[in-house]
This record gives C-alpha cells, sequence and structure tokens, in this order.
C-alpha cells in the first residue's frame, strides 16, 4: 500500500451504495413510523402491567385494615348507658381508669353524674 | 456531499421542533433525510441488506422514542449516526460466527477486476478490524463524505481530533493489510 491518496482512493471504490427503488423506501418509512407508534405504546402497557400488582396489593391491605379494624373490641356509643357502676376495689384504681378508652371513660363521667355522686 | 439541502427543507432543529410539537410530516421528513446514509452505513458494518434494512430502521425509532435525551435539535444527525453505528455493531458482535454471512456488500465488489479484487478485499476485511471509533471516521469520512467538522459532531469530537483519528485509521489500515499479506 502508497500513500493516503491512494488508501483512499481505494476506500472509496470501497463506498458501495446498493441502488435501491423507491419503494423500498417508501416501505422503510413506513415501517420506521409504525415501529415508533408501536413503541410508544410500550409505556401504556408497562404502566397496565404495574398497575394490576398495585391494585391488588392495595385493595389485600385495605382488606385486611378492615378485618383489623372489625376484631377491635369498640364501645358501642348507641348503647343505653347502664346504671351499673363499676366499683374498684384495688387501692389504687388509677392505672386501670388510664386503660379506658375516651368513650369508657365518657360513660364513667355520665353515669357518676346520673348517681349525683 | 451526502449532507442533506440545508437550503431547500427546514433545517434538522426546525424539524426536532416541529416534532416535539406533534408535527408527524416533521417525523416523515427526517426519517427521509437519514433512512439512506444510515442504511448504507450499516450495510458496510453488516454486510447485508436485511440486518441493514433492520438496524437502519431501529436506529430512527431509537432516536425519536429517546429525542427528549437530545440536547439540541441541531445534533440529531450526530445522534442517529451514533445510534446505528452502535447497532451495526452489536449486531456484528451478537453474530454466531457459524451463521452463513450473505454479504451483498462483497457482491458488489466483485464487478471489481480480479487484479484488484483481492487487495480490495483485504482492504475491506482491514476496514472491519479498525478500532471502533477509527472506523466511525472512516466509515464518515470516505464513505458518507462528510466534512471533518460533521465527523467531529457525530464521533463526538473536535474536528482536529477527527482528523487526526483519520490519519491514524489509514495507518492501521495499512498495517492490518501489510500483517494480511505477510
Amino acid at each position: 500500500m502508497t500513500d493516503d491518496e491512494e488508501l483512499q482512493a481505494r476506500l472509496r471504490r470501497l463506498a458501495v451504495k446498493p441502488d435501491k427503488d423507491e419503494r423500498f423506501w417508501t416501505e422503510m418509512a413506513a415501517h420506521v413510523r409504525a415501529d415508533y407508534e408501536a413503541s410508544r405504546l410500550v409505556p401504556m402497557r408497562r404502566r397496565r402491567r404495574w398497575a394490576a400488582p398495585l391494585v391488588a396489593g392495595l385493595a389485600m391491605a385495605a382488606t385486611f385494615a378492615l378485618w383489623m379494624r372489625s376484631q377491635r373490641p369498640v364501645v358501642p356509643l348507641n348503647d343505653p348507658v347502664s346504671d351499673d357502676v363499676t366499683v374498684f376495689d384495688e387501692e389504687d384504681s388509677g392505672e386501670w381508669i388510664e386503660e379506658l378508652s375516651p368513650a369508657q371513660l365518657d360513660r364513667v363521667e355520665r353515669a357518676f353524674k346520673k348517681e349525683g355522686v | 456531499m451526502s449532507e442533506p439541502d440545508q437550503a431547500a427543507e427546514p433545517d434538522d432543529q426546525l424539524l426536532v421542533e416541529r416534532f416535539a410539537g406533534g408535527d408527524g410530516a416533521a417525523f416523515d421528513t427526517l426519517v427521509r433525510r437519514y433512512q439512506r446514509q444510515l442504511y448504507w452505513l450499516a450495510l458496510r458494518y453488516v454486510g447485508n441488506d436485511a440486518d441493514a434494512k433492520d438496524v437502519a430502521q431501529r436506529a430512527l425509532v431509537q432516536a425519536f422514542t429517546r429525542l427528549s435525551e437530545l440536547r439540541s435539535g441541531q445534533a440529531f444527525r450526530g445522534w442517529v449516526y451514533r445510534i446505528a453505528a452502535n447497532l451495526a455493531l452489536n449486531v456484528v458482535r451478537d453474530r454466531k460466527p457459524q451463521s452463513p454471512l450473505v454479504d451483498d456488500v462483497a457482491v458488489a465488489l466483485t464487478r471489481e477486476p480480479l487484479v484488484e479484487e483481492e487487495a480490495q478485499r483485504r482492504l475491506r476485511a482491514a476496514v472491519t478490524r479498525l478500532p471502533p471509533k477509527q472506523r466511525l471516521v472512516v466509515e464518515l469520512r470516505v464513505f458518507q463524505e462528510l466534512s471533518f467538522a460533521a465527523v467531529g459532531e457525530v464521533a463526538e469530537c473536535s474536528e482536529d481530533s477527527a482528523k487526526v483519528n483519520f490519519h491514524y485509521a489509514l495507518k492501521k489500515l495499512r498495517e492490518l493489510m501489510n500483517e494480511d499479506e505477510s
């Protein structure tokens, strides 16, 4: 191989640009557009793929939360206040009172008022 | 020069902006502007029509789907050329060595006189063995007939660096051909 000029001349002869008819390029352009349009739909499908497990997970979590709530003893607020008053025998009943819920404390307070204590 | 006629049609930046604004015609114009060059570039890398067409199509699709990564519409040409070159290199790397290759470029080259045919075959083989960046510079400068400034734009280097890379590529080609000869 001789100088740069000759080498470049040889390289240029390798520059094959096969002649394609217009139909070839039109078809290629159509494929590019179709592939591009299809690629734009992929993220939507991906979002949908994520959405199903996410919704299912949220539904399960909500069901579990509702079940836990149903298991918790709740004082029915509409029940008539009982006339029975619990008498704490313990000398120091403070810690028992502290464990009562606000609703229970409210009922105790109303019961005491009713008794005129 | 195979560079697009910027005077007759809107430049890449304007077309990219129009495309981003939802203009489908801008998309078609850009595809039409670059599909040939990309196909020919890919063909020299992969050596057959089917793979070259696939690479050119995928390069264009990727260029549009990842357009938000492009810093400027003016860089579109370099962007899409780089994508095509990388895709073509991947195709060549992933190709199974034993798979038969219908080499459309070699078929076209058999029109050469027999005396020259062997030298040209060796030169073509040497081009495929160039380091990726040097090969890209040769492809763009010799086969795509781009200016060194445009080559630098595609290869993400300065014009001077493109010239230096081209010089080293020619030197390397000579070495590879000498190795092949001996």
